[in-house]
């Protein structure tokens, strides 16, 4: 499980200066951020918090099919 | 079941402030001015409000500039809409500042400002500025009394990332604390099953810091322009993390189980003071753009006002309830391993 942590900090990590490049000329995504008094940056922080639980709740999952996997 | 209330508790107060988070209004505010520069003599501008009622208000709708402890009011007003007005200022050709703040009072909105305005345009600043006539009536109700949230320039509607991305560093920090007390149960008892409470603990704690990384840099990124600022109060949580990574590294490393789990149960209380030290000592010796950095904490009433509170807080302990309920899952299946290898 650290394992895939460490992955998912290193992806996340090179990943994020490479959006923060691509939407330097103002694109699509970036200009809805800034629309309305910026309130589909609170949408995305509260997407964000959801997918991260989704994904180490999935990852929780499967460590316990593994073991019924095993009990069987 | 009747031990599983708190459980539903915790959905419902994150249910709770979701709903409020989204639905209660920000406070009125001005969002811009434009032209932004006064220069001597008559220039007229136009202000744009953020949910303000300017247009139901006109009757008691006053404006004014404030320059130093100088007052100009417009001497022309015109209000367009709701959240437009175009007024007109007469400057003399010496101020006591560079800046103007803009403020507007009216029943319907109390008073809103914005600091720092206008900037001056080739006008003298001086110590004897010639002084305007006084021109402002009785104000109108400072406090309109919605629940509604503070409406801050630059941060506007993201105000409100303060209910979901604070919430879980408090969650982390819960969970740390959490890990730290199942680590010196495990030094005190030797039972194979705090070692590894102690490390879960962490573990979901480390899932709650990545969202706090995760949502306070998409936040930094509309607000500061930037994904990530080299600030103390953001270093600090890296290297919080980190910390706390070195830490499973740690368990990992060491073949034999029992000396693994007594060296991780050591490092693990270091881990704990480290991270408060890093996460909470040390960003506030220093200035910072974060809030709750350079002395004060993030509650000023400016940051987190009463209205904010009532959402707050449950938030708060909404998600730590989240996160020990997923800490108590991975306890479970923790203890159904540790069951098999010992049959």
């Amino acid at each position: 499980m650290t394992k895939h942590l460490m992955v998912f900090i290193v992806v996340v990590a090179s990943i994020l200066p490479q959006i923060g490049l691509a939407q330097t000329g103002n694109s699509w995504l970036e200009n809805t951020m800034y629309e309305s008094g910026k309130i589909n940056v609170v949408i995305g922080v509260v997407v964000l918090m959801f997918l991260i639980l989704l994904v180490y709740l999935i990852s929780i999952d499967r460590k316990l099919k593994r073991l019924e996997k095993d009990d069987k | 079941m009747a031990k599983q209330w708190w459980k539903f508790l915790s959905a419902l107060l994150i249910l709770f402030t979701l709903a409020l988070g989204f639905r209660a209004p920000l406070a009125p505010g001005i969002v811009s001015v434009s032209p932004d520069m006064l220069s001597y003599g008559a220039t007229s501008v136009a202000i744009l409000g953020y949910n303000t009622k300017f247009k139901s208000a006109e009757s008691s709708l006053q404006v004014w500039l404030a320059n130093s402890d100088l007052v100009y009011c417009p001497y022309e007003l015109v209000v367009v809409d709701e959240t437009h007005i175009r007024a007109s200022f007469s400057i003399a050709d010496e101020i006591g500042d560079s800046f103007f703040d803009l403020y507007i009072n009216s029943d319907a909105d109390g008073t809103i400002m914005l600091p720092a305005a206008f900037m001056q345009n080739g006008i003298n600043v001086g110590l004897s500025p010639i002084r305007p006539q006084p021109c402002l009536k009785p104000l109108a109700a400072t406090e309109t009394g919605a629940f509604n949230y503070p409406n801050q320039s630059i941060l506007n509607e993201t105000i409100r990332n303060i209910l979901f991305h604070v919430p879980s560093w408090f969650a982390m920090i819960f969970l740390m604390l959490a890990s730290l007390v199942s680590s010196i149960r495990y030094l005190s008892g030797n039972k194979a099953m705090d070692d590894l409470a102690a490390a879960n603990a962490a573990h979901v704690g480390l899932a709650f810091a990545i969202v706090g990384l995760a949502t306070g840099s998409l936040w930094a990124r509309f607000t500061w322009g930037a994904w990530w600022v080299s600030d103390p109060r953001l270093n600090g949580a890296a290297i919080g993390v980190l910390i706390y990574l070195a830490y499973f590294v740690l368990r990992s490393s060491v073949g034999d189980e029992e000396k693994a789990a007594r060296l991780g149960a050591v490092y693990n209380i270091f881990a704990f003071f480290m991270m408060i030290l890093f996460v909470m000592v040390l960003p506030r010796l220093t200035d910072s753009l974060h809030p709750g950095v350079g002395g004060n904490p993030a509650f000023s009433k400016y940051d987190l006002d009463d209205n904010l509170r009532v959402v707050f807080y449950p938030a708060v302990i909404g998600w730590i309830g989240m996160g020990m309920w997923i800490l108590q899952i991975r306890n479970r299946i923790s203890k159904l391993k540790l069951n098999k290898i010992l049959r």
